[in-house]
């Protein structure tokens, strides 16, 4: 591979380049206030799902959060935004709020531009039904995901709590994540309710290839693969487009 | 709420100083997570926008100061 790299020299030399433009942008600000609108566009934008899925409630300060009410409208734009063509979701989450994470689930599996998800570092809990919510989904070799049940420990506010009621809303993680993925109703039970495998809980963790096996997501990849597959995705939609019309 | 995470609810929930140190203001289109650090001026911890192109530009890396009294939001 460095053999490679080294038989052909780049034309312009990029770092250089960049330098330069950068300074001159600055300047441009300092100067008059003014910032030059970028040049290289992208067909496809990025969601980054980070720290704790947040929902009804502001969690504590220490919290590092993705908010719902930033996600959605940005879903809502690159949905209606006729130059971007695919979405590239990355998850490192801890999970959250049951419904904040479920209403984005929910939003990317409606969205009629291709899609694909990246787990890299953790896709727990919650982060799982917005893992496979895109229509192709990988997970990086070292990211794990946990699979358990909705503790009667977590937090409820507002709504009397119930044993039921608790089942219900995990029947309704159980039941997206067996329609948008290869996993069966009763493995995904079975992973949530294992024992052994968890210190303080019930439940299984699944380390990179094993999310695979069990059919939860789709291939084991990094960043190159999940925009090589988007790209292809994306040339295929633009043919049916074309039939279309 | 029900709160779906192997976090410890106590690690989650404990409330030692509920004021957040950051700001966010609009520059550009782009929104931006600042840290206030002197009179009018601020520090860039985070960007908020899907478009990957934003992430490239040299005035919004993170760790920037930037003039917060013309954009405050």
């Amino acid at each position: 591979m460095q053999d490679k790299q080294e038989s052909t020299p780049p034309p312009v030399p990029p770092k250089t380049r960049k330098t330069t433009q950068g300074v001159r942008k600055i300047d441009s600000i300092k100067e008059f206030g003014q910032v030059d609108v970028p040049t290289a566009k992208t067909n496809i934008h990025c969601l980054t799902i980070i720290g704790q899925i947040e929902g009804h409630l502001i969690l504590p300060p220490q919290n590092k959060t993705t908010k719902y009410e930033h996600i959605i409208p940005q879903l809502v734009a690159i949905e209606q935004n006729p130059d971007i063509e695919g979405l590239l979701i990355i998850l490192n989450t801890v999970g959250g709020d049951v419904e904040a994470g479920l209403a984005i689930a929910e939003i990317i599996v409606g969205m009629s531009k291709p899609t694909v998800s990246l787990v890299l570092g953790g896709g727990h809990s919650i982060g799982v039904p917005v893992a496979v919510s895109s229509r192709y989904s990988f997970i990086a070799e070292t990211a794990t995901m946990t699979i358990h049940p909705i503790r009667l420990s977590g937090l409820v506010i507002g709504v009397p709590q119930t044993y039921e009621y608790l089942d219900k809303m995990q029947d309704r993680v159980i039941r997206f994540v067996e329609e948008h993925s290869r996993i069966s109703k009763q493995k995904f039970r079975e992973l949530m309710f294992q024992t052994g495998e968890l210190a303080r809980d019930i439940g299984t963790v699944l380390v990179g290839k094993d999310a695979v096996e069990v059919g939860l997501i789709d291939a084991v990849g990094g960043v190159g693969e999940a925009l090589k597959m988007l790209q292809e995705m994306i040339k295929k939609h633009n043919k049916e487009k074309e039939v279309i019309h | 709420m029900i709160l779906y995470t192997p976090l410890p609810m106590e690690l989650v929930m404990s409330v030692e100083d509920n004021s957040s140190p950051y700001q966010e203001i609009e520059l550009d289109g782009v929104t931006l997570v600042v840290q206030p650090t002197a009179a009018g001026m601020g520090k860039i911890v985070q960007i908020r926008s899907t478009d990957p192109g934003v992430y490239l530009r040299p005035e919004f890396q993170p760790g920037q100061q930037i003039s917060l009294s013309q954009y405050r939001s």
